[in-house]
């Protein structure tokens, strides 16, 4: 780029007669000499015509080359450079005078080029990036249903709470059975309290099981006493565990009634 | 592609063990002889010897005899010999878990003589008692736990 002195010529202490050398016009042209030299040439010129002439001749041979670049830079398919240049671009230092200026927020300038580096980064390497999204999309469809899903527990969580909850007995054979409680923990005892035997009528009870059997009846019993009647004084409102609790109380005093008759235990 | 196709296959695998893991429980079972005497309860079973000593109230000792895993399915029933005197057999299906809260449902037999479903939490511990074992009963101390990994 020709950069002509564009302050006044001083007078002229070049001969007129002589003429320049090309080198020095071509540095004069290229903005390349010192300043004082310049503006000596610069005065020189104004009255050198055939100097003139010259450095004309070197500002058109300048633009002719520039079109040419200009043409052959149309013509030349220079995307995936432009890109390599924006990412190495935004990863430099940013200027100072810029860094003064721009800020996080500043759309034109931070985020403009974060979003450019990255546009040039996954167009690069899309080869990788497409397969990998396309396989990500389907492990997430397989997953989240798993996630979200109730009734996948792949850890066992140990309840402080235990609840404990026994269904009424199924007896087989003439075996007889009952449910109690211990009394602290609530923790049930199935309790299995002996079978009647086929070839006779009589049962054939096991005098230690009933025994605990009669002794918890007992406690409830006491209990009961001290609650005035009602087995559900100590609670609040009964649940229906609770209420199991009273109807196997019951049950076992049903129990306990119906085969003390049938002999001794 | 491949690389897709091995991670579908990995991802549905993993889907299907943790269901699978889901749908089966792992009884424990502590086989316990109770009979009268000089008040002891065995070591290894210490955790257990306030419930023992307050529902049991005939026995004062308690001795462990063994200790038992069932691994059980949903729907698959597993047994149990037990070394009472009748030669019994302890009979446990797991029939799923309760919607809310999330209970485990347990039918709990002797063979020929009794069942009953248990509905218990995670880990809760319950008995069965009252076969005769030598000079006493046989206390079966029973806790079930969500099974951690498939077979």
């Amino acid at each position: 780029m020709a950069k002509q002195p564009s302050h006044p010529a001083p007078r002229d202490p070049v001969s007129s007669a002589q003429a320049l050398e090309p080198l020095r016009l071509q540095a004069y042209y290229d903005g390349e000499l010192p300043e004082d030299e310049a503006h000596e040439l610069a005065a020189h010129l104004v009255h050198g015509t055939d100097d003139q002439a010259r450095l004309a001749a070197l500002q058109e041979m300048g633009d002719l080359v520039r079109f040419d670049n200009e043409q052959a830079l149309e013509l030349l398919d220079s995307s995936a450079f432009t890109a390599r240049i924006i990412a190495a671009t935004a990863a430099l230092p940013s200027h100072p005078a810029k860094a003064a200026t721009a800020t996080p927020n500043d759309p034109g300038t931070w985020l403009d080029r974060v979003m450019q580096s990255l546009g040039a980064y996954f167009a690069a390497h899309r080869k990788i990036f497409i397969p990998a999204t396309v396989l990500l999309a389907m492990a997430a469809l397989v997953m989240l249903p798993m996630l979200l899903s109730p009734q996948a527990p792949t850890t066992l969580v140990e309840k402080e709470r235990t609840i404990v909850i026994v269904e009424p007995l199924h007896l087989e054979g003439g075996a007889s059975g009952s449910v109690s409680y211990t009394p602290h923990s609530n923790t049930p005892v199935i309790w299995y309290l002996g079978s009647q035997s086929p070839e006779t009528s009589s049962p054939t009870l096991d005098a230690a099981p009933l025994r605990i059997a009669i002794h918890n009846i007992l406690q409830r019993l006491e209990k009961l006493e001290k609650n005035n009647g009602s087995l559900l004084n100590d609670w609040e409102t009964p649940t229906d565990s609770q209420r199991r609790y009273n109807i196997d109380i019951i049950k076992e005093a049903e129990w306990f009634q119906r085969h003390r008759s049938q002999g001794p235990i | 592609m491949r690389i897709a196709i091995s991670l579908i296959c990995l991802c549905s695998l993993l889907a299907f063990a943790t269901t699978a893991a889901a749908n089966e429980v792992l009884v424990h079972i502590q086989t316990i002889h109770a009979s009268a005497g000089e008040p002891f309860v065995d070591p290894d079973i210490e955790s257990l010897q306030n419930e023992l000593r307050s529902g049991f109230p005939g026995y004062q000792v308690f001795h462990l005899l063994g200790r038992h895993e069932l691994k059980a399915p949903q729907q698959s029933q597993r047994s149990l010999k037990l070394p009472d005197n009748d030669n019994s057999e302890l009979v446990i299906t797991y029939l799923g878990r309760t919607p809310d809260p999330k209970l485990l449902r347990l039918e709990i037999g002797l063979r020929g003589k009794l069942a009953a479903e248990v509905k218990a939490s995670p880990g809760s511990t319950f008995f069965q008692a009252g076969l005769t074992y030598k000079d006493g009963i046989l206390i079966l101390a029973i806790k079930a736990t969500l099974a951690l990994s498939s077979p």
